[in-house]
């Protein structure tokens, strides 16, 4: 064992290293308050320093410290001359200062970042990192990479809205604008942002699945199952065309959604100024309300199947040896009163005047003019 | 709040098992969950009233023992679609098992089939 190098050093002659790792402190999650600074001096000032501060020297009457920096600066409020240090000879400094600081677990986040991506420059790799402060190597990573996190991140981990640098890490790889909103909900409901929430609001921001997106198997699973659904049944006549038009209006048309299916807009272009025109060209193909409101009424019947969902007949029959013909489906959108009237003529029509479906006749004109 | 669940249980094909997951997760759901709003759907639609048949599962082994390709499927539903299930299966004197086997059968082959890249 090496013996202990154990002196007694004028505080004057000590100071602190301008590339300690830990910046703050005061913790502000630290609610005990021998753990405050002005507890710790507190502490000195009564039992003085009980754990030696471990320094290395500058010159001979200098000396940086490596770790003890929180006492030093307590020892300083206690008016104390001399402070206990141990003098080491080390170059490996931050990873001392590290090693210390996470032990205790009261360095943030960030702190720990911007101190591994020195270790980094320094030439240490990833592993050797996780190696020397006992962490698993997707922490460092991870750790790293929140060099990188926007400032408005940074910004919500100081306050505190951000505890976990997984969250962090995730929520910087969401749009800014989502970002934004996830941090302003959470100040404003008090709450922590988890990787719980930055999951869901990704899930907001991809598109949702289609109701007729079909299921992607491979292939020889595909034909196992296509081997199965093809089992003739004797005496089955089944068309599953009405059920299939049935559920997937459905599932396009969530209650606590606008109306967007042609059938459910009756407003004319006159009322239309005060409410918007919601548009469903898939739903407006296949809609049919008896007034001859869409113009697939003029298709043959068999196209106009094929153009929404694809023919399904009971088995024997051919269509599910091959995989269906999907519709294009056009996303629904909303216009303005405005913009209806500026597309319309852009379209080169004007809307006739008590236009019951505003919705359905552009569509219906969208339709004519591609066709032409 | 909880919602009670209780098993229903059915054989199904592995292949239709494997179809399930997925969907399950093509439409970020879960595989119960799924198959749940393909058993309501299918009792909403009532295809069989339209000439569609019951299907019978088989067992998952033969009488020597070798595997047939299916698979025990305990789906647990809410207590509500059981008895919705029970009670169908009880009108028209077929077996529950019966009766949500073809409701998967159904969705699958009906109303939202597979397809396989080129």
């Amino acid at each position: 064992m090496k013996p202990v190098n154990l002196h007694f050093l004028p505080i004057s002659q000590i100071e602190p290293d301008p590339n300690q790792p830990r910046r703050e402190m005061e913790a502000p999650d630290e609610m005990n308050e021998a753990r405050t600074l002005a507890g710790l001096s507190e502490s000195i000032r009564q039992y003085g320093i009980l754990q030696p501060l471990r320094v290395r020297a500058l010159d001979k009457h200098r000396f940086c410290i490596i770790s003890g920096e929180r006492r030093f600066k307590a020892a300083l409020m206690a008016n104390l001359t001399e402070v206990p240090a141990i003098i080491v000879e080390t170059d490996q400094v931050l990873l001392e200062q590290l090693t210390e600081n996470i032990q205790r677990k009261a360095m943030t986040p960030l702190e720990l970042a911007d101190a591994i991506r020195q270790l980094q420059r320094d030439g240490l790799a990833v592993r050797d990192i996780a190696k020397q402060l006992g962490l698993h190597p997707t922490q460092v990573t991870i750790l790293s990479q929140l060099q990188t996190v926007s400032e408005e991140i940074r910004d919500a981990m100081r306050e505190g809205l951000i505890v976990s640098p997984r969250a962090a890490y995730d929520m910087n790889r969401l749009p800014y604008r989502q970002q934004l909103r996830l941090i302003h909900e959470a100040r404003k409901n008090h709450q922590t942002i988890g990787q719980k929430d930055v999951q869901n609001a990704r899930r907001d921001v991809t598109d949702p699945p289609s109701p007729y997106a079909p299921t992607l198997m491979a292939k020889i699973e595909y034909n196992a199952l296509m081997e199965i659904l093809s089992q003739p049944i004797e005496s089955e006549h089944y068309d599953p065309t009405a059920d299939r038009l049935a559920i997937f209006r459905e599932l396009e048309t969530p209650a606590d959604k606008e109306p967007v299916s042609v059938e459910t807009i009756t407003l004319s272009v006159g009322e239309c100024r005060e409410r918007p025109v919601n548009i469903n060209p898939a739903i407006a193909g296949i809609s049919s309300d008896g007034e001859g409101r869409h113009e697939t009424r003029e298709e043959p019947e068999s196209s106009h199947q094929e153009s929404v969902l694809p023919p399904h007949s009971p088995c024997p029959s051919p269509p599910l040896d091959k995989p269906p013909v999907l519709p294009v489906r056009i996303p629904s959108f909303t216009l303005k009163p405005v913009e209806f009237e500026k597309f319309a003529d852009l379209l080169g029509e004007v809307p006739p005047p008590g236009l019951a479906d505003p919705g359905g006749w552009l569509v219906n004109l969208i339709k004519s003019l591609a066709r032409d | 709040m909880t919602i009670k669940r209780i098993l229903v249980p059915t054989r199904i094909p592995s292949a239709l098992r494997i179809y399930l997951k997925a969907y399950a997760k093509q439409h970020r759901d879960t595989l119960e969950s799924s198959c749940e709003t393909m058993l309501f759907l299918f009792l909403q639609q009532a295809p069989w009233r339209q000439g569609l048949r019951w299907r019978t599962p088989l067992t998952t082994h033969s009488d020597e023992g070798e595997s047939q390709g299916w698979r025990q499927f305990n789906l647990p539903v809410t207590v509500e679609l059981a008895a919705r299930l029970e009670s169908q299966a009880n009108q028209l004197d077929i077996s529950r098992s019966s009766v949500t086997y073809t409701g998967l059968f159904w969705f699958a082959k009906y109303i939202c089939p597979p397809v396989t890249p080129l």
